[in-house]
């Protein structure tokens, strides 16, 4: 587990500007084996704390704990964690399979070990052939692979993942999500930033969001969807007669004898039977819910 | 210690694979062409003029390479953020920075031993004679190039590329030319002025007793003593360079 207590951070452009407050007094913790998603628009605070969970740059004030599975330190937990950062620039003039190597051997990894490694995860992230390239011949794309190949290589327990998916085209986007909730199901803790929510909402169990450095919500992806719930549910039916539906509100009729009609969750095992009882079929339920998305970035002020 | 040689031997195949090394011998080409032409040009010792021609171009190309691409060893994996993928593993920012500078400073001399050699080849062809004190030429070109490299990785940790650059040529004219001022007593009244050229000269490598070349051609002879305190009095200066860049790195906020 990962725990930020009450950390805040300033930057000051040059010296004669005024400080800008980057985070204000966040708290947050990141339980062991959870796919935790920390969500955020463009300057909201995530990269910096990465930062400082990361010991690059220090908090003007506030704490960074982490667990005692990791040992009870940064040199411990570092041992542990496989990072990769956003928009990762890697030396240009080694080929991908020197780079991975470089990276394996500063976590003492043995030749064998890190060999079985790379060929394993550079298959397996569709890498495999591009290894002998040098790295400034690779597209967008190959670099994050790579990148996260090298993350993967000491076989890690704890990710932090920094934009992963940016600058992936959809296939390769779906393959890291993939790699991603397979890693958690083996046991991996993983906290991956993004700034889209739709492959937060895809695949975290839990999520974070920052708003112009601060905390707006923490906790589980599925309570903060119920909790915003409309309790609604759009029922589209056919039926030739709607006069037995006109009770449960307006119906808006469609093309051929179909129809829909918003209700109550409530009501739903009602209307199923009364659809039965007259003769109508049931061609689609659909509960209303709000994406993700809405909640966070339509009326992001207020959903804790 | 296994941390810093990792890092200084990506950082010396980064370099030989730059085009670095094509440059460097191309240079050594274009030195013995020019050394030659000087030597068949000049009247009296041309072995002698190859020399100074050979060594005086391997000094500057070596001490140029030492900063311009010395000051971007850090500073553009600072940029890049490549310096985030090495430091979120187990290895310290002062050990990244002495395996940095390590690796920088294999690469200067492996271009002091192509450079060299093309001179001292060419004088021996011309009929000059192998002395030992090449060798210390050659020795203490490297160590001048080194200086002048932990001056600017050191600089570049605190201010920008350009101003490390000025900097660190500030330095190196400051710490050639201040011995020979004093020397002159030429501002003996002007206390002021004295005592900064003295605190300049302290503080500062000496870069002219580095310089053998006058020694090489024309005297060709100096005490070994000299040659050991001129040494230690350089590696004094590389450790206390050493010690304020790890300082520097290990303070430094890498936003």
């Amino acid at each position: 587990m990962i725990e930020l207590i009450d950390v805040h951070k300033t930057f000051k452009k040059d010296i004669f500007a005024s400080s800008f407050q980057v985070l204000r007094r966040v708290s947050f913790s990141v339980k062991d084996g959870e796919l935790c998603g920390f969500l955020g628009a463009n300057g909201a605070g995530k990269t910096t704390s990465i930062k400082i969970i990361l010991d690059f740059i220090k908090a003007d004030s506030g704490e960074v704990r982490y667990s005692r599975s990791y040992g009870s330190n940064y040199k411990d937990f570092i041992k542990n964690l496989g990072y990769l950062p956003e928009r990762p620039y890697f030396h240009a003039n080694l080929t991908g399979q020197e780079f991975v190597e470089y990276m394996a051997k500063l976590h003492d990894m043995n030749r064998v070990d890190y060999k079985k490694q790379i060929k394993f995860w550079s298959e397996r992230l569709g890498i495999a052939h591009a290894l002998d390239r040098k790295l400034h011949n690779y597209s967008k794309g190959m670099l994050q692979r790579i990148g996260f190949v090298a993350c993967l290589v000491h076989n890690p327990h704890f990710l932090i993942l920094d934009e992963p998916v940016s600058g992936l085209d959809p296939l390769g986007r779906k393959e890291i999500k993939d790699v991603m909730v397979e890693l958690n199901r083996e046991g991996k803790t993983i906290f991956f930033s993004s700034h889209i929510v739709s492959d937060i909402e895809e695949i975290c169990s839990s999520l974070i969001v920052l708003d112009k450095g601060s905390l707006i919500y923490e906790g589980k992806v599925t309570e903060l969807l119920e909790s915003r719930s409309s309790g609604q549910c759009e029922v589209t039916f056919k039926a030739q007669d709607l006069k037995p539906f006109d009770k449960y509100g307006e119906i808006v009729r469609l093309t051929d004898n179909y129809s829909k009609i918003k209700i109550m969750k409530d009501s739903r095992d009602q209307l199923i039977s009364d659809l039965g009882a007259n003769g109508a079929q049931l061609i689609r339920f659909v509960e209303l819910n709000p994406t993700l998305e809405e909640i966070v970035y339509q009326t992001n002020r207020d959903i804790k | 210690m296994k941390k810093i040689l990792i890092v200084s031997q990506y950082t010396f195949n980064e370099a030989i694979k730059s085009k670095l090394l094509f440059n460097i011998i191309f240079l050594g080409f274009a030195l013995v062409l020019a050394s030659y032409i000087a030597a068949e040009l000049s009247y009296g010792s041309p072995e002698k003029i190859a020399l100074d021609i050979g060594v005086g171009l391997t000094s500057i190309a070596v001490k140029f390479i030492a900063v311009f691409y010395g000051v971007s060893i850090i500073q553009n994996e600072i940029e890049n953020r490549s310096i985030y993928l090495i430091l979120s593993r187990p290895i310290s920012k002062v050990q990244y920075f002495l395996g940095r500078t390590l690796g920088m400073s294999m690469m200067l001399f492996l271009n002091v031993t192509i450079l060299g050699p093309f001179s001292i080849i060419l004088f021996l062809i011309l009929g000059g004679s192998l002395d030992p004190l090449m060798f210390w030429a050659l020795l203490f070109i490297f160590i001048e190039s080194l200086l002048l490299l932990l001056i600017v990785v050191t600089c570049s940790l605190f201010c920008s590329k350009v101003l490390a650059i000025l900097l660190s040529v500030t330095a190196y004219v400051a710490g050639y030319v201040s011995s020979s001022l004093l020397a002159s007593n030429q501002f003996a009244k002007a206390p002021l002025f004295n005592t900064i050229l003295e605190t300049v000269n302290i503080s500062l490598p000496n870069f002219s007793r580095l310089n053998l070349k006058d020694h090489l051609l024309y005297v060709q002879n100096l005490d070994l003593q000299v040659l050991l305190a001129t040494l230690g009095h350089s590696l004094c200066f590389i450790l206390a360079l050493l010690l304020t860049g790890s300082v520097l790195i290990h303070r430094k906020s890498l936003d």
